[in-house]
C-alpha cells in the first residue's frame, strides 16, 4: 500500500520536469521472470559443521525486473522529484564523496552520450531510494543471480563476455546499453557496469571470520575454492568478491544498478 | 564579568544542558550529514512502543544486532555490551544507553523480546530491544555495516558488530567480532563520556 | 695474498658473519624498539631500492596503489594488466627486520574490481589479505612487524586468485636482516610469471585472459618482468668485469615454477628460496617456486651477453622467459678461452609441434609488398629469433650462428626454409665456424616464416632476396 503511493508520488513529480526526463523513461521496462530453481554459487556450511553443503537448488518465486540497467537520463528523473539525492544534498551516511562524480551538477550527468548509459558512482542507499520511488527493490543477490543464470542458457556467453570486460581498458564510463537480451528479455546483466542487489553484504562475513565463527572463509577469503557450486567460475568468483568489498555508502566508476520487484 | 563568574555561569549552563538530554525530549537539532538519525525508520520497542532512531539523542549509545534465537554469537555480543556495561561507574553507567536491534522482524515480536531482556537480566532502564520490518533491518544493517542473510536454520548468519554511537548518533567505535573482555569498547565509552561534561 | 684471494677471503667472511646473525628470534624482532618513521622508497622492475643504512628498526609506511592498465605482452600483443604500481612485476619493497610497516592500499577509482594484498612476509591471518580487501576507490590500511629476514612475494590473494595473479598481481618485499647483506656493486629485481590469453602466442591485439588455460595450467607466455623482451637489448641488465651482482628473482606464477639459470655464469651464492639462513655455493640452477624467490649472488670473471632463462627451456625459447645480463671490460682467456662453452639443453621441436595439437593458422596480415614484408618479419624476428641470434644477427660466439653476411644463409634459400621449418639437430659450419647447438622447428604460418626470412635477407649484408609463402609452403618441412 506504501509502496503504491509512494509511485504515484513519483510519476506526479516525474511528470513535472520536460522532455530530457521523459525520454529517460523509454529504458528500463520491467520484465516479467517465471518461477524457477537457482544454485547458489556459494555454499554455506551448516552451523557446527566441519562440511560444506551439497550446493542444493533454491525456489525463486515470479518477480519483475529491469530489462536494463538504470541509465544516468533515469537517475535524473529521480533526482529531480527528490532533492535530497542530489549531488549537493546527499547525506555522507548514504554516499561517499565521488557520488554522481561524472556529473557536472545537480541536474546535469554531463556528457550527452551518457543520456542511455548506466548511471554509476551511486550507492546502495541510493539505488534503493530509487527503486523504492518507483515501487521497486533492489533485486536480490538471489534473483540476480537467477536472471543472469537465464535457466541455464547462457552460461558459456556469460563467461566470455565477463572476462572480455575484465580485459577492456577502463575508460571513461560504461558503454552504451544494447547487448543481447538473454532468454527472459533481461540484457547487459554483465558487459557494463557491476550492479548492486539488496543483500549486496550477505556474503561478506569473511571479513570478520578471525574474530566471529564466519560460516563460509573458506568461500571468499583467501582464495580456497572448496565453498563454491563451481571451482571454475571465475565471473563467479569475480562478482561476489565485489560486492564483498562494498560498504553502503560506497561509489565506484564501474558500479550500477537495476530495480525489481512484485510479481508479474 | 571575572573569570571566576564565567566559569561557573558556564558550568551551570552545561548543567542544564546535561539536566535537559536526561530528562527531556531529544534536542530538535538538523542531525549531521554522518549520523544515523537521517534513517526515517520505525522501530517497536519491547514495551510496544513506537520509536525512531532520534530517539537515541541527546546520550552515547552502544547498539548491536542480533535475534533472540540465536545460540552462538548474539549471546556473546550480549555479553560483551553487559561486560562494558558492568565495568563502568555507578556514576557514569546511567548516561549511556544499550539498544539490541533484531534481525528477525517475523519470530522477534515485542513480547519476545521482552522475555529476552528478562532472561538475561537486562536493565530496561538502560537497555532497549527493537524490531521492524525487513526493509528497516536491512537499511539500519547497511548503516551499521553489519553483513548478514537468513540462512536455512530459520535464523540469520552475521557479523558481530557492537557499534558505540556519540549523543548526535554519528558512529565513532565499532567493535567487529566478540572479546573475553572489550577492553578498547569500554575506554571510548569512557573517552566520549569526559569529552561530553 | 693475490688481490683475488684477499678478495674472496673478505667476502667469504662478510657471509659467515652475515650467516651468525640471520638467527636474530621473532621475540626479539617483536620487541626491537621502533625509532622515527619513513616513507619507503618503491622501485619497478629490474631496480632495487638502495640498502638500508639505519641500525635500528623505524615505522615504515608504504603506499601501495592498485591500477588496471593495458600494455604489451610482447610486441604486437596488447593486455589489460592488473599491478601493485603501474607496472609488472609490482613496486619491490626494501624493509629492515623488526620494522612495523603501517601498509595501505589504495584501489585506484577506474578500476573495474576490488583487491586485496597477501604479503608472505607478514605472520597474520591472509598475510594482511583479511585485512585488506578493498573496493575500486577505496583504501585499506593494516600494520605489522616483520619478524623474519627474507625475501618474499607478496600478491593479490582475492577470488579467483590465479586470474588476479594471472593478470599481474605480484610483487617483492626484502626483508633486510640487521646486518645488512653483504656489499655487491649492482642489484636487480626479476620476476618470473605465466600469462594465458585467448589467443595463442603471438596472436595480435588486445588479448583478453583465457580462464580455460589458466585451469589447465597451459600458458601462452612465460616472462620476465611481465613482457616478452622486458630485460633484453637496450633494457638488458649490465654489469663490468670483476663486479659483484645480486638478483632478486621471484616467481610470481599463478602455476609454473622456474628452473632459474644464467647462460655461462656459475651462481657463487644462493639463499635457496630467498631465506636468510646458511646460504648454497657454486649452484648451476635453483629453483624458484611459484609464490617464492631466491637470491642469487655472482661476481663477473669475463665479458660478454649472458642469458637467464627459465632452464625448461621451451618457455625459454618459445614462450619468453629470457633476459639479457651484458657485462663489458677486458677478456680473461685463463677463465674463458671460447673452446669450452657448454650448451645443456634439449628442446623439443618436434615435440613442441606435437605437443600443440593442430597447428592454428594465424589470420596475421598478409604482406602486400617486399617492404611490407620486412616490416612484419621484424616484429616475427623480435619475437622468436633475437632471443638467440641476437638483435644484430651476430648471434653468440660457439653456440647461436650468426645470421649477419651468413654464407649458410645467403647461399641456398631452400635450405633456410628447411632450417626455420624442421628445425636443426647436427653439427653445422657457418662462415666457417663451427656450431653443434639444436633449433627447434617453428610452428610459424608460411606467412610469418616469409617475412622474417625476407627480413634476415634484407639486414646485415645477407642478400637481399625475397622468400614468398608459395615457397615456404612448397619447401617445408612437414610435421612428422
Amino acid at each position: 500500500m506504501r509502496a503504491a503511493a509512494g509511485f504515484t508520488l513519483a510519476i506526479l513529480a516525474m511528470a513535472q520536469p520536460p522532455a530530457a526526463v521523459a525520454a529517460g523513461a523509454e529504458h528500463g521496462g520491467l520484465v516479467p521472470l517465471p518461477a524457477g530453481l537457482y544454485t547458489p554459487f556459494q555454499l554455506v556450511k551448516a552451523a557446527n559443521s566441519g562440511q560444506s553443503a551439497a550446493p542444493a537448488p533454491k525456489t525463486v518465486a515470479a518477480f519483475n525486473m529491469d530489462g536494463e540497467p538504470v541509465t544516468n537520463a533515469g537517475y535524473l528523473a529521480f533526482v529531480t522529484a527528490h532533492p535530497e539525492w542530489r549531488k549537493s544534498r546527499i547525506k555522507t551516511l548514504f554516499a561517499d564523496d565521488r557520488y554522481l562524480r561524472r556529473w557536472s551538477a545537480d541536474l546535469d550527468f554531463g556528457a550527452a552520450e551518457a543520456r542511455d548509459r548506466p548511471v554509476t558512482d551511486v550507492s546502495w542507499f541510493a539505488a534503493r531510494a530509487y527503486c523504492n520511488a518507483r515501487g521497486l527493490d533492489l533485486p536480490t543477490t538471489a534473483q540476480w543471480e537467477y536472471a543472469l543464470a537465464d535457466g541455464g542458457r547462457g552460461e558459456a556467453r556469460v563467461r566470455a563476455r565477463s572476462l572480455e570486460w575484465f580485459s577492456e581498458p577502463n575508460g571513461s564510463g560504461p558503454g552504451p546499453i544494447g547487448g543481447p537480451a538473454n532468454g527472459y528479455g533481461v540484457r547487459d546483466l554483465v558487459g557494463l557496469v557491476w550492479e548492486w542487489t539488496d543483500d549486496f553484504n550477505a556474503y561478506a562475513m569473511t571479513a570478520e571470520s578471525r574474530d566471529s565463527n564466519g560460516k563460509d572463509a573458506a568461500a571468499v577469503c583467501g582464495g580456497a575454492a572448496a565453498g563454491v557450486a563451481d571451482p571454475t567460475d571465475y565471473p563467479a568468483f569475480m562478482r561476489y568478491a565485489m560486492r564483498a568489498s562494498l560498504k553502503a555508502h560506497y561509489t565506484a566508476d564501474n558500479l550500477g544498478f537495476r530495480c525489481a520487484g512484485g510479481a508479474p | 564579568m571575572t573569570l571566576r563568574a564565567f566559569v561557573s555561569a558556564v558550568a551551570a549552563l552545561i548543567a542544564l544542558g546535561a539536566a535537559f538530554a536526561l530528562a527531556g525530549p531529544p534536542p530538535a537539532i538538523e542531525p549531521s550529514g554522518a549520523s544515523l538519525f537521517n534513517i526515517e525508520s520505525k522501530w517497536t520497542t519491547q514495551d510496544g512502543a513506537t520509536v525512531a532512531l532520534t530517539h537515541f539523542a541527546g546520550r552515547p549509545a552502544i547498539v548491536a544486532m542480533g535475534y533472540t534465537t540465536c545460540k552462538d554469537i548474539c549471546p556473546a555480543i550480549v555479553a560483551d555490551m553487559m561486560w562494558v556495561e558492568k565495568h563502568m561507574t555507578p556514576g557514569t553507567v546511567g548516561k549511556v544507553r544499550f539498544a539490541f536491534f533484531s534481525f528477525d522482524s517475523e519470530a522477534d515480536t515485542p513480547e519476545r523480546l521482552k522475555l529476552y531482556a528478562e532472561s538475561h537480566g537486562l536493565d530496561l532502564d538502560r537497555w532497549m530491544l527493537l524490531r521492524a520490518d525487513d526493509a528497516a533491518v536491512r537499511e539500519l544493517a547497511a548503516a551499521l555495516d553489519v553483513p548478514f542473510r537468513p540462512n536455512d536454520q530459520s535464523g540469520f548468519d552475521h557479523a558481530a558488530v557492537i557499534s558505540l554511537l556519540n549523543d548526535r548518533g554519528e558512529i565513532v567505535f565499532q567493535q567487529r567480532g566478540t572479546r573475553a573482555s572489550s577492553e578498547d569498547l569500554l575506554a571510548k565509552v569512557r573517552e566520549l563520556l569526559l569529552r561530553s561534561e | 695474498m693475490s688481490l683475488r684471494s684477499f678478495r674472496s677471503g673478505v667476502a667469504l667472511a662478510a657471509i659467515l658473519a652475515a650467516g651468525a646473525a640471520f638467527g636474530a628470534s621473532r621475540e626479539a624482532n617483536r620487541a626491537d624498539p621502533i625509532v622515527g618513521e619513513e616513507t619507503a622508497v618503491l622501485t619497478d622492475a629490474p631496480n632495487v631500492p638502495p640498502p638500508i643504512q639505519r641500525d635500528h628498526a623505524t615505522k615504515v609506511v608504504v603506499h601501495l596503489e592498485v591500477k588496471e592498465v593495458e600494455g604489451l605482452l610482447a610486441d604486437g600483443v596488447r593486455y589489460t594488466f592488473w599491478t601493485f604500481g603501474g607496472h609488472v612485476p609490482g613496486k619491490f619493497i626494501r624493509i629492515r627486520e623488526g620494522d612495523e610497516v603501517e601498509f595501505h592500499l589504495d584501489n585506484h577509482p577506474g578500476n573495474k574490481n576490488p583487491h586485496n594484498i597477501d604479503l608472505h612476509a607478514v605472520n597474520g591471518p591472509g598475510g594482511g589479505a583479511a585485512a585488506s580487501l578493498t573496493a575500486p576507490g577505496h583504501s585499506s590500511v593494516f600494520s605489522f612487524k616483520a619478524l623474519n629476514p627474507g625475501l618474499y612475494v607478496y600478491h593479490c590473494a582475492t577470488a579467483p586468485v590465479a586470474m588476479h595473479v594471472g593478470n599481474g598481481m605480484y610483487g617483492m618485499i626484502l626483508v633486510e636482516p640487521k646486518e645488512g647483506l653483504p656489499k655487491v656493486d649492482h642489484e636487480y629485481y626479476l620476476m618470473q610469471s605465466d600469462f594465458y590469453t585467448q589467443g595463442r602466442n603471438g596472436e595480435k591485439g588486445l588479448q583478453p585472459f583465457s580462464m580455460e588455460k589458466v585451469i589447465d595450467e597451459k600458458p601462452d607466455y612465460i616472462v620476465f618482468n611481465g613482457s616478452v623482451g622486458s630485460t633484453t637489448g637496450d633494457r638488458a641488465l649490465t654489469a663490468k668485469v670483476g663486479e659483484t651482482v645480486r638478483l632478486f628473482v621471484g616467481d610470481g606464477g599463478p602455476n609454473v615454477v622456474s628452473s632459474f639459470h644464467a647462460i655461462g655464469q656459475i651462481f657463487d651464492t644462493v639463499y635457496p628460496e630467498g631465506a636468510m639462513g646458511a646460504p648454497a655455493h657454486n649452484v648451476q640452477t635453483t629453483t624458484v617456486p611459484a609464490g617464492g624467490a631466491v637470491i642469487a649472488e655472482f661476481r663477473m670473471s669475463v665479458p660478454g651477453t649472458f642469458i637467464l632463462v627459465d632452464h625448461s627451456l621451451e618457455r625459454a625459447f618459445n614462450r619468453g622467459a629470457l633476459a639479457q645480463l651484458k657485462v663489458s671490460g677486458p677478456e680473461d682467456k685463463l677463465v674463458y678461452s671460447g673452446k669450452q662453452f657448454d650448451l645443456v639443453y634439449q628442446p623439443e621441436g618436434a615435440g613442441a609441434r606435437a605437443a600443440e595439437g593442430e597447428r592454428q593458422v594465424v589470420l596475421a596480415p598478409a604482406a602486400r609488398s617486399k617492404e611490407e614484408r620486412i616490416k612484419l618479419g621484424a616484429e616475427v624476428f623480435a619475437n622468436n629469433c633475437q632471443a638467440c641470434h641476437q638483435q644484430d644477427g651476430q648471434g653468440v660466439p660457439d653456440a647461436f650462428p650468426p645470421l649477419a653476411r651468413s654464407d649458410y644463409l645467403n647461399g641456398d634459400k631452400i635450405r633456410a626454409i628447411k632450417t626455420v621449418t624442421g628445425g636443426l639437430e647436427q653439427p653445422l659450419t657457418v662462415n666457417g665456424k663451427a656450431f653443434n647447438g639444436v633449433m627447434p622447428a617453428w610452428t610459424l604460418s608460411d606467412e610469418d616464416i616469409a617475412n622474417v626470412l625476407t627480413f634476415v635477407y634484407s639486414k646485415w649484408d645477407n642478400s637481399g632476396q625475397e622468400v614468398t609463402p608459395d615457397e615456404v609452403s612448397l619447401h617445408r618441412v612437414k610435421a612428422r
